[in-house]
């Protein structure tokens, strides 16, 4: 976790890739490589399993991106929900690939759009998109935006894809979304345009930041075939049914499950 | 004076399929609202309804001479002057007891020609005296929901006949040009497909009038609908949790959510109290009034003497 050295105190931004690897690497044992020179997050000419590419020869950081996606990919977190105002193009389309990289659509998870009247855009299914065109309806208000799907880019190198507004206009909208996870990186590094970056995780959590490093000692010990990697795994996904109860996007109450069950008894 | 506007209203309705599931498209919700505020507003003469609309009655036009070929539907004028703006208009050849109504006006090549709407099968007629004129006139109203017509100059209502009486009694005095109308009934819509009101209720005078003046005609009106947020209806405030219930109703049966039957009992049930209540407020004033015969209310004394001076009956 991330803590002032001051005062003891958590920091307001996350723990970054550098400081899970650290981790890592003693739990291993130093049987895992680290980095030895910094780079930029993907597509920089790292190895092909390496799936953050976070500097040339570093093994762990591929762990500690695994174990990341694993815990990102099993539910929609609350701080990974986004909003934002977007502009959407003359043909009613949102090109959620020109989205910053930090801030990536995730187009399996729950996605919202209002107009910025606030009247909210119902999702349609495919099967029902083009019927609700501005013709099928009278006494309508056409300034507005009244149904959404998602359709892959015509350019098929450029994802998440399009979202595809009726009617076929340009406006502004009001989105809510979750995020995609930034892979993380085995310390700083500088961007082409000189500016340093450090990826942090979206969370403050202590409780997740031992989850990750759980998740990813599991992995590698899994993958490299030490033992104990079972009853690891067990931990971790129990671990993983607390993160998903306690920080769903979707949950409604307002402590976690015990707080609930006390509620219920009274106790 | 409205409480919500469109964009609320549209809002209140959305809040309750807030369920992911039951979510309908807005525009789905706000064309239900509309259609709502239409079945409200036919659902009973209501006070808040009551508008005004003057009709322009124009003068008659019989300059120059027109000619018509047997089986024809298009005369010709010399020497005159007609107007492309005219419709629902009729033309009688002088001599003649039957008029034609005619479509449209245009002008080919400089010749004037009337577009009958159906062709002339009397025998050929050169270059006859002719008039025009309109006792139909369009109005911006509903069928069936005209209260009164008022001429305010000579201050007297017009009696209403059915269309049938109305003919029954004129048929040997369908051409008695007059000044000021007496009589008016319905006159079915504009059949032009090029006129500004076509499909618009039309009311027809008697006797056909050939001098220009206004006529008041009172009726209940039809709601504009709702289109831009800000747009609000004529509803008292009071109407509007009806307005609300009803357009739940309307769009829970259409994407099968629950609850639509509640929702249109509830409607219904204040639909009907209201009806009351504004039956019962109107009904004070409809005693007849002979403390002040024969001056203040023509209406009363019109009513209490079954029959007006002059009347044909």
């Amino acid at each position: 976790m991330a803590v002032d050295s001051t005062t003891g105190f958590l920091l307001t931004t996350g723990t970054t890739g550098d400081v899970f690897v650290t981790q890592l690497f003693f739990r291993l044992g130093g049987r895992l490589s680290r980095s030895t020179s910094q780079g930029p997050p993907v597509g920089s000419g790292n190895g092909a399993d390496d799936l953050t590419g976070a500097g040339a020869g570093s093994t762990c950081i591929s762990f500690i991106n695994k174990a990341y996606s694993i815990i990102e990919g099993a539910a929609t977190y609350i701080w990974d929900t986004t909003q934002r105002n977007v502009n959407v193009d003359a043909n009613g389309l949102l090109d959620l690939s020109t989205f910053a990289s930090t801030s990536l659509p995730d187009v399996g998870s729950n996605i919202e759009f209002t107009n910025m009247n606030g009247l909210p855009i119902a999702r349609v299914p495919y099967e029902s998109a083009l019927q609700s065109r501005p013709g099928q309806f009278i006494s309508i208000n056409t300034g507005i935006y009244n149904n959404w799907y998602l359709i892959r880019s015509t350019s098929l190198s450029t994802e998440p894809g399009l979202v595809q507004f009726t009617p076929s206009q340009p406006g502004i909208v009001n989105m809510l979304y979750n995020r995609l996870p930034t892979p993380l990186t085995d310390g700083a590094w500088t961007t082409g345009g000189g500016q340093s970056i450090n990826i942090s995780v979206p969370w403050l959590q202590p409780y997740m930041d031992d989850l990750l490093v759980d998740f990813a000692e599991m992995e590698a010990k899994r993958i490299l075939s030490f033992s104990g990697w079972q009853e690891l795994e067990k931990r971790c996904l129990e671990k993983l049914k607390g993160a998903q109860a306690l920080f769903s996007a979707q949950r409604k109450d307002t402590g976690p499950a015990s707080e609930t069950d006390i509620a219920k008894s009274g106790a | 004076m409205a409480y919500r506007n469109f964009l609320q209203l549209t809002s209140e309705v959305m809040r309750f399929l807030d369920d992911f599931k039951e979510r309908a498209e807005v525009w789905a919700v706000q064309q239900t609202l509309n259609d709502a505020l239409l079945e409200i507003c036919q659902f009973h003469n209501w006070n808040f309804l009551i508008d005004r609309y003057d009709i322009g009655v124009s003068d008659a036009y019989s300059t120059g001479l027109v000619s018509a070929t047997q089986g024809s539907n298009v005369l010709t004028l010399s020497g005159g002057t007609w107007n492309t703006s005219w419709f629902n208009k009729k033309i009688l050849m002088t001599g003649t007891n039957a008029e034609k109504e005619v479509s449209t006006f245009s002008q080919v090549g400089g010749q004037w020609q009337a577009n009958l709407r159906f062709p002339w099968n009397s025998a050929s007629v050169a270059s006859s005296a002719y008039v025009i004129y309109q006792d139909e006139y369009p109005v911006p109203m509903q069928n069936g929901r005209d209260i009164l017509m008022l001429n305010p100059l000579l201050r007297y209502r017009l009696k209403k006949l059915d269309r049938y009486s109305a003919e029954d009694r004129t048929v040997f005095a369908r051409f008695t040009f007059g000044v000021r109308p007496t009589h008016y009934s319905d006159g079915g819509a504009d059949t032009e497909p090029t006129s500004p009101t076509y499909n618009q209720a039309r009311l027809k005078l008697w006797p056909p009038v050939n001098t220009a003046q206004d006529l008041i005609l009172l009726f209940y009106k039809t709601p504009t609908p709702m289109i831009q947020d800000t747009d609000t209806t004529v509803l008292p405030n009071e109407f509007e949790e009806i307005l609300i219930k009803l357009a739940l109703y309307r769009i829970r049966k259409s994407i099968g959510s629950p609850g639509w039957m509640d929702d249109h009992q509830d409607a219904m049930r204040s639909l009907l109290q209201m009806r009351e209540k504004h039956s019962m407020q109107g009904s004070y004033d409809y005693s007849v009034q002979f403390s002040a015969y024969p001056y203040f209310d023509s209406y009363a004394t019109d009513a209490a003497l079954g029959s007006w001076p002059g009347a044909i009956r």
